[in-house]
């Protein structure tokens, strides 16, 4: 089956970015819009403030009727720019000094001040808020001393995001091609097993269910999901019968076709990346 | 002519940025009103030239800034990079406008579709945003309307030829404002708000 996916352009080189009128008109140029369901498969921490004393504490917000663990956008796009610089073995360019010049930046951006040039950030994510309640529970922890000469531990107490919190993940890719939306979800998958937050060699894994690819710019968001109690699958579900927004509806990717899709981009690269297979 | 009055709430957090110094990156508690045009019009810089010197945005339509109805701000610490003493703010403080918060503009003009649950992208690093309260009416300027005021934003430049103003942010571009209503300053009324439009 054909779908609009592949219809997108292949790949944007940094220097066609560039050629493009400074300001454009996302709807003109086209968006993409990607929901899932974010899950925590072990405990997280993502730590927003400084706290007191040996205290680590998870960023809570009031949204939507309730106090709700907050999970930075920052805290993603961070392990995803890592995971793609890794993964397309991209040369001179760190998360400290992009380069402005690679697919990685040309997807998610970059100054640098070098030269003085600025890339935005064609993939739009947002801050995540849990669909569960925040729960204040201060866990005791100790931590041993690496020298063997030190025997007292440090006790510590953090209050953490338990596994099983799950986070609706709303993306927008602004100008797509086929290689931004594959190695979007490729690297996101890989993020995913190396964690995210405090101490992710460890802890902070998590899992992605992609539950709809709108061809357009959806009227969807956060509230809109969190709202209406805790069945989130089923809002989104209702959402993909009729998207608000300047979408195409009968473009909407979601179900069997969407998991296809996001099994065979998500396991090969070529898929996605030009270089052959079906992309 | 045409005009709207909306709020909005944020859906992400985000920043107005204003002082920012000794790794410390305060934001201001209003969005400007070419954050507030650029959002509904969906226009967005793809790249910049950080060397070029700044040149007013025109729009096909008019807005005052984004006043905070209901803003809730918070102190996050940054700690980003994997290199020490490279890049930009390193390790630093910010303040976050926290989704959930409100805000309240006034357009006019030539509008773009409004509709109410529609939602854009504004403010730094562009956090989605749903409007949550619409009304769109024919409106008159007069002389006379009365009623609580939102504020204007100005230019340098113009706000000198002002004779009184209450100043609510002030920054080397431009200047958010509130303005007496005094019986030769045009203004309209939308939904029970006094937009004041002076004449420069």
């Amino acid at each position: 089956m054909t779908t609009f996916i592949e219809q997108l352009p292949a790949r944007w080189e940094v220097s066609q970015l560039l050629a493009t009128p400074g300001r454009i008109n996302m709807l003109r140029e086209g968006v993409i819009t990607l929901i899932g369901v974010k899950r925590l498969e072990s405990e997280a921490l993502f730590v927003s403030s400084e706290g007191g004393g040996t205290l680590r504490e998870t960023a809570k917000v009031a949204f939507a009727g309730r106090e709700r663990y907050w999970w930075l956008a920052r805290k993603v796009a961070g392990v995803l720019r890592r995971v793609m610089l890794t993964e397309l073995q991209v040369q001179n360019c760190t998360v400290d000094r992009p380069c402005i010049n690679c697919p990685v930046c040309g997807l998610l951006g970059g100054l640098n001040t070098d030269i003085n040039r600025a890339l935005a950030s064609r993939a739009k994510l947002q801050d995540l808020l849990s669909v569960e309640e925040y729960e204040y529970e201060e866990k005791f922890r100790i931590r041993q001393p690496d020298d063997p000469n030190v025997t007292s531990p440090t006790p510590f107490q953090e209050v953490i995001v338990p596994p099983g919190t799950r986070f609706p993940f709303i993306v927008r890719i602004v100008k797509p091609s086929r290689f931004d939306l594959g190695v979007f979800l490729y690297a996101n998958r890989i993020a995913d097993g190396l964690g995210y937050g405090n101490y992710s060699k460890l802890r902070g894994d998590a899992s992605t269910r992609w539950l709809a690819i709108f061809d357009g710019f959806a009227h969807v968001s956060a509230y809109d999901l969190l709202s209406n109690g805790e069945d989130i699958d089923g809002r989104i579900k209702t959402l993909v019968g009729d998207p608000p927004g300047p979408v195409k509806k009968a473009s909407t990717l979601s179900g069997e076709p969407l998991e296809k899709l996001v099994r065979q981009w998500t396991s090969s690269k070529e898929a996605w990346s030009g270089e052959s297979g079906p992309a | 002519m045409k005009a709207a009055l909306l709020e909005f709430e944020l859906d992400s957090s985000t920043q107005n940025v204003g002082p920012f110094y000794a790794g410390h990156e305060d934001t201001l508690r209003y969005l400007t009103r070419e954050a507030v045009c650029s959002a509904l019009l969906y226009a967005d810089s793809i790249w910049q030239d950080k060397n070029t010197v700044y040149q007013p945005l025109t729009f096909p339509f008019e807005s005052t800034p984004a006043e905070p109805v209901d803003v809730r701000t918070v102190e996050v610490i940054y700690n980003a990079g994997d290199e020490p003493d490279q890049g930009l703010l390193r390790f630093g403080k910010q303040v976050l406008l926290l989704p959930g918060s409100r805000f309240r503009c006034a357009l006019w003009g030539d509008l773009p579709l409004l509709v109410e649950g529609q939602v854009f992208l504004i403010g730094k690093k562009r956090a989605p945003a749903r409007i949550v309260r619409l009304v769109v009416e024919n409106v008159c300027p007069n002389y006379t309307a009365e009623g609580s005021t939102l504020p204007v934003q100005l230019a340098p430049d113009a706000v000198i030829h002002l004779r009184a103003f209450a100043p609510l942010v002030a920054t080397q571009r431009y200047f958010i404002l509130r303005l007496p209503l005094t019986p030769n300053l045009r203004r309209f009324l939308i939904g029970g708000y006094v937009v004041p439009w002076p004449e420069m």
